[in-house]
């Protein structure tokens, strides 16, 4: 092999080395997004899927309605 | 695609063609001389990266925000990646041109200690769950680690023997390069620094991200 070329497969193993960093980072990065993203949607969706529609959901009781049944 | 990402392409397209077309096989080294238009470059970006991650950890130990922890591991990060790419590359060309991967050589020897340095840096964040303690001692590590980068890389090479062809400045302080290798070498380390602060971004945000998916 002439030096030419081994010079050219080692600057391929180069640009080879940062292009798999690049998209090893990137795969992660999107993979996480995915993640937060379908978190987020979750979250948003905890009390829609607590009853059959949102105005389904009762309010949580109040603490001080024992007080105000004993003073009326 | 952003605009700046396929100029970035251009760039280094050019580059590539003006490492092997424009230039004339530097005297010694013959076209072996070619890798040195990229090796060089990536064992900046290591310096680059170290630096950038001292400067990112002093700021978190001075304002406690967990954003510059996570940018101090991902710069060490791409420090790392870069060196391993400057020492695989390095040796491959030490094969050719002296007639074995490893000998030992100043050059070689200080970027096996700075690996192993950056290695324990990552060794000490995962072995810590707590990410206040992890930032600190990691920060405090960040710091003392750089120290020894100028020793290692610049110092070492330059006081011991050496076989490894003389950088740009050398001890006499004069270049070593004619102006088109110049030319084509500076503009090798503007893409690639360019490329880092691409990779930085990606990677100090995948870092906050895995540290609120695994911290809350």
């Amino acid at each position: 092999m002439g030096d030419l070329m081994y010079a050219t497969i080692v600057i391929l193993i180069i640009w080879g080395g940062i292009f798999l960093y690049l998209n090893l980072l990137n795969r992660r990065l999107k993979r996480l997004e995915q993640l937060r993203a379908s978190g987020d949607s979750a979250a948003g969706s905890t009390v829609v899927t607590a009853g059959s529609s949102p105005s389904a959901v009762e309010p949580p009781p109040r603490t001080d309605e024992p007080q105000q049944a004993s003073e009326g | 695609m952003r605009w700046w990402q396929a100029l970035l392409g251009l760039w280094f397209a050019a580059v590539i063609i003006a490492a092997f077309n424009w230039l004339p096989p530097a005297m010694g080294l013959r076209e072996l001389s070619r890798i040195a238009w990229f090796h060089i470059p990536v064992a900046w970006i290591t310096v680059l990266g170290f630096a950038v991650a001292m400067v990112c950890s002093i700021a978190y130990l001075r304002t406690r925000r967990m954003l510059w922890d996570d940018r101090a591991a991902a710069a060490a990060e791409i420090g790392m990646v870069f060196a391993v790419l400057a020492t695989v590359s390095g040796s491959m060309w030490a094969h050719r041109a002296w007639g074995v991967f490893w000998n030992w050589d100043p050059r070689e020897s200080s970027i096996i200690i700075l690996l192993l340095i950056y290695g324990a840096y990552f060794a000490l964040r995962a072995a810590l769950d707590d990410p206040e303690r992890r930032g600190v001692l990691a920060g405090v590590h960040n710091i003392v680690a750089f120290i020894t980068v100028p020793y290692l890389v610049f110092v070492v090479p330059r006081v011991m023997a050496s076989l490894h062809p003389d950088p740009i400045i050398n001890t006499a302080g004069e270049g070593g390069m004619d102006w088109n290798m110049r030319i084509v070498l500076i503009a090798s380390v503007i893409g690639m620094t360019v490329l880092f602060s691409w990779v930085f971004t990606i990677a100090g945000r995948l870092r906050r991200y895995e540290r609120e998916a695994l911290d809350g």
